[in-house]
């Protein structure tokens, strides 16, 4: 199975994928490009956190630990780690709107996930200079996006670049990325604030 | 124009033919782009996001000409509510003078005295139901008013990130079409090539038929 972080797995497609993103985030512009496959999506989720500076916003569907192929997506070290990178910094944001309940055993405690637990390791340590919240959105705002055409999970970073995942089916996640676009990255950013997050009940916040 | 034009017969013509269904291809391909760009108006939903802006538009109105009526309606009470009270007022001051050093006011003075101080109160009362009855209507329009305008923001918000959609698939379906022209180009290239390298050889023959025979 292939890792996106160990590049003993990588194929000579992946190598080219992997550094050409690195090379499109260093030079911050890219024409947007495919993010599909869940090795490539959990690459750019994890960039996109260790990269901002100030605000990400994410709408998922729960935020899912693995995918069925067992591919880690949110429960993926790197990917956690670069949460708790961006809410080091003075005054970032994590903004994170569900639209299902999160995904954690049965039973088990919100707090249980591995992204809000290492968010809040890393406050008792006293690192936290962010602030991570995350909402699960009302069935109106959903219903009102699906009406409109517009239920695509995404994934804001800092109104800069943006990931957007363009068919509704989980189970055939076909995506695209833009680094650099201020423009569709505000606009992303406004639906996500304005549509999505105002309303939307809370799950978890950081103080 | 030579009598043979359009015989197929010379490799000009042939190269003319050519030239002429790739220029007739990107000419297709460009309508294409073209409708996919003035896809990006979406009417219906344009047309909806007027909808909302004119529902809200009548919702203000509706909200600012209730409170020009109230308004109307406070004004009038208060001019009333003067007018009896200096008229109660001057009532009162002729009782005073009426009742003259009597030191007991007995029971119906004193109701007529309560009586001539309550216009002043009533029409403050009346002021303050007024405004309250003003106020609750204008509430449930504020609801509604408050509602419309989210709406028509987050249906402006959807509209423009759809079009950020749009232009990504516009500009996909763009590297698409450039791409298989750059195909075809390449195809096109290839088999004038080939063409050019089967007459030279043809050529060459012939050369090396004459030179020998």
């Amino acid at each position: 199975m292939i890792d996106p972080f160990d590049e003993a797995t990588w194929s000579e497609d992946e190598r080219f994928y992997f550094t050409s993103v690195d090379q499109m985030l260093r030079e911050g512009f890219s024409d947007d490009f495919s993010n599909g496959k869940p090795w490539h999506a959990v690459y750019i989720i994890a960039a996109f956190l260790r990269e901002a500076t100030q605000c990400v916003r994410l709408f998922s569907g729960k935020l899912i630990q693995y995918t069925p192929d067992g591919v880690a997506i949110y429960a993926e070290p790197h990917v956690v780690d670069a949460a708790k990178t961006l809410l080091t910094r003075d005054g970032s944001e994590l903004k994170i709107v569900l639209e299902d309940s999160i995904d954690v055993d049965d039973g088990r405690a919100v707090r249980k996930h591995p992204l809000i637990e290492g968010v809040r390791r890393l406050e008792k340590d006293g690192r936290l200079n962010g602030r991570l919240d995350v909402r699960r959105a009302t069935k109106t705002d959903l219903e009102f996006l699906r009406e409109h055409n517009f239920l695509h999970h995404m994934m804001v970073m800092d109104q800069r670049s943006w990931r957007l995942e363009t068919d509704p089916d989980p189970d055939d996640v076909r995506a695209r990325v833009k680094i650099g676009d201020k423009w569709g990255a505000r606009t992303f950013a406004r639906v996500f604030d304005e549509v999505l997050f105002e309303n939307a009940e809370p799950v978890f916040q950081t103080p | 124009m030579p009598a043979e034009f359009a015989d197929y017969t010379s490799f000009l013509e042939v190269a003319f033919a050519i030239n002429l269904l790739f220029g007739g291809w990107k000419g297709f391909a460009r309508f294409l782009l073209e409708r996919r760009r003035l896809s990006f108006n979406r009417y219906a939903v344009k047309t909806r996001v007027e909808a909302v802006d004119d529902a809200v538009e009548r919702l203000l109105e509706e909200i600012s000409a209730r409170n020009e009526a109230c308004r109307r309606v406070c004004r009038g009470v208060e001019r009333w509510g003067r007018i009896v009270g200096f008229v109660m007022a001057a009532v009162i001051v002729a009782a005073l003078f009426a009742i003259g050093n009597r030191e007991v006011v007995d029971g119906p003075m004193l109701a007529g005295i309560v009586v001539a101080a309550l216009p002043v109160p009533l029409t403050m009362a009346l002021m303050v139901l007024v405004q309250a009855a003003c106020r609750a209507r204008n509430w449930r329009s504020y609801r509604r008013f408050r509602a419309e305008a989210r709406y028509a923001r987050a249906l402006e918000y959807v509209l423009a990130a759809n079009n950020v959609l749009d232009v990504t698939a516009g500009h996909q379906s763009v590297v698409r079409v450039l791409r298989s022209i750059g195909r075809t180009s390449w195809a096109y290239g290839v088999g004038v090539g080939l063409l050019l390298a089967v007459g030279a050889v043809i050529l060459a023959l012939a050369a090396l038929y004459l030179y020998l025979g």
